[in-house]
């Protein structure tokens, strides 16, 4: 078990070396980010798929970034600037990856049996720290993946409505995760 | 929809290159701020020279060196806050932005008090008949330069970081203006002051396009 610092230390050490262009160094760096990013992500919004897109594009966007970081700063304040980043970006963008995993469905039908959504959700502690509404709207919009229209009408607003409901969510998401102490 | 993480590393491993060292925030600010001038008072001083007294001022009337000091420290300060967006983990200095909000307000005050309390003689002499498209025109390469800067790092904030470095890109040919054209406080203000405010939102437009394109 290391504790903070040790992987503080460990974590700049190996992309100091990645920077001059130790693959070993980096290979290991990006392994151990791999589970730290996937840790961060389900203790706030639960076991729900699109984790897996977001390490996914996390690991990328460290990829892409990583000559940004400077060695002599500390690692975790750059390492959960680009995951918020990169869920909140992946977030706004929810609606289009529904409509491509339906798209997905249809052609390929599912072998696994469906999953129940209170079961993933479990545990996921930022979304209790959103106000009931904005829980709500981001739950049925990104998370289950309904349309606007379905979940305004699940809800009983307009569709309008709606669709501000899930911005200034998707907002609060971002100050909550911005707040959070990593 | 699983992802092979394994494959994914060793994808990213494999396409790894030495990164060169970029310049830390505060170098990179000394150095876009020193050529920012360079470009500005040379072109400036191409079209038009200064108002005639005007560096005497600067030294004599304390107000205007006061006025110009603050203009001074805001443009840098903005210009600071801006390539810090370009960081990530940077990003979240408030402490920064309100100081420059601050020192923002200060200056636009100091010509508003101007306006009844002047630091110089008001009047015509120097005055550049086209200031203004002078001020746009001497902004838009300093922005771009900045946006090439910034489209080199990773930049999370565009939209703010846009908003700061128009901001900036606007006060070095608005603070150059001070001493190059006339002196009268409401022409500063609508020909100096306000096109750092179109700057600043053009940077804002060009940054969220241009870093949004890049990803």
């Amino acid at each position: 078990m290391t504790n903070f610092a040790d992987d503080e230390l460990r974590w700049s050490l190996w992309m100091a070396q990645a920077q001059r262009g130790d693959e070993q160094a980096y290979r290991n760096l990006l392994h151990e980010l791999k589970d730290t990013i996937s840790a961060y992500l389900h203790s706030r919004f639960g076991r729900i798929d699109i984790i897996e897109d977001c390490i996914q594009e996390c690991l990328i966007t460290l990829h892409e970034a990583r000559h940004t970081y400077d060695s002599a700063r500390p690692f975790r304040p750059w390492l959960f600037a680009i995951v918020r980043h990169k869920t909140i970006d992946l977030l706004r963008r929810q609606r289009t990856y529904s409509t491509a995993l339906t798209k997905a469905a249809i052609e390929e039908p599912a072998t696994t049996p469906p999953v129940d959504i209170n079961d993933q959700l479990a545990g996921a502690r930022l979304l209790q720290l959103l106000s009931t509404r904005h829980r709500e709207a981001l739950t049925l919009t990104k998370l289950i993946g309904f349309s606007m229209a379905e979940a305004a009408n699940k809800v009983g607003i307009s569709e309008t409505a709606m669709k501000v409901r899930v911005y200034r969510a998707v907002g609060a998401t971002r100050k909550i995760l911005e707040q959070d102490a990593i | 929809m699983r992802h092979d993480f394994d494959k994914v590393i060793d994808d990213l491993a494999q396409d790894l290159q030495p990164a060169r060292k970029l310049l830390s925030p505060l170098r990179l600010t000394l150095l876009w701020w020193t050529a920012s001038w360079g470009f500005v008072v040379g072109t400036a001083l191409l079209t038009a020279p200064l108002r005639p007294g005007a560096l005497d001022n600067l030294v004599t009337v304390p107000q205007f060196t006061i006025e110009i000091a603050t203009g001074l420290l805001a443009g840098f300060l903005v210009s600071l806050a801006a390539f810090r967006l370009a960081v990530p983990g940077l990003s979240s200095n408030r402490w920064l932005l309100s100081v420059v909000v601050a020192l923002f307000c200060t200056w636009v005050l100091a010509y508003v008090v101007g306006l009844e309390y002047p630091a110089l003689m008001t009047g015509m002499m120097g005055k550049r008949p086209h200031c203004a498209l002078e001020m746009l025109a001497y902004s838009t390469p300093l922005l771009l330069a900045a946006a090439w800067l910034f489209a080199r790092r990773y930049t999370i904030r565009s939209v703010r970081a846009g908003l700061l470095a128009g901001a900036a890109a606007g006060a070095v040919p608005a603070l150059m203006m001070q001493l190059a054209c006339m002196y009268e406080p409401v022409h500063i203000l609508k020909y100096h002051m306000a096109p750092i405010v179109c700057v600043a939102l053009f940077g804002a437009l060009l940054f969220y396009f241009l870093l949004r394109l890049k990803r």
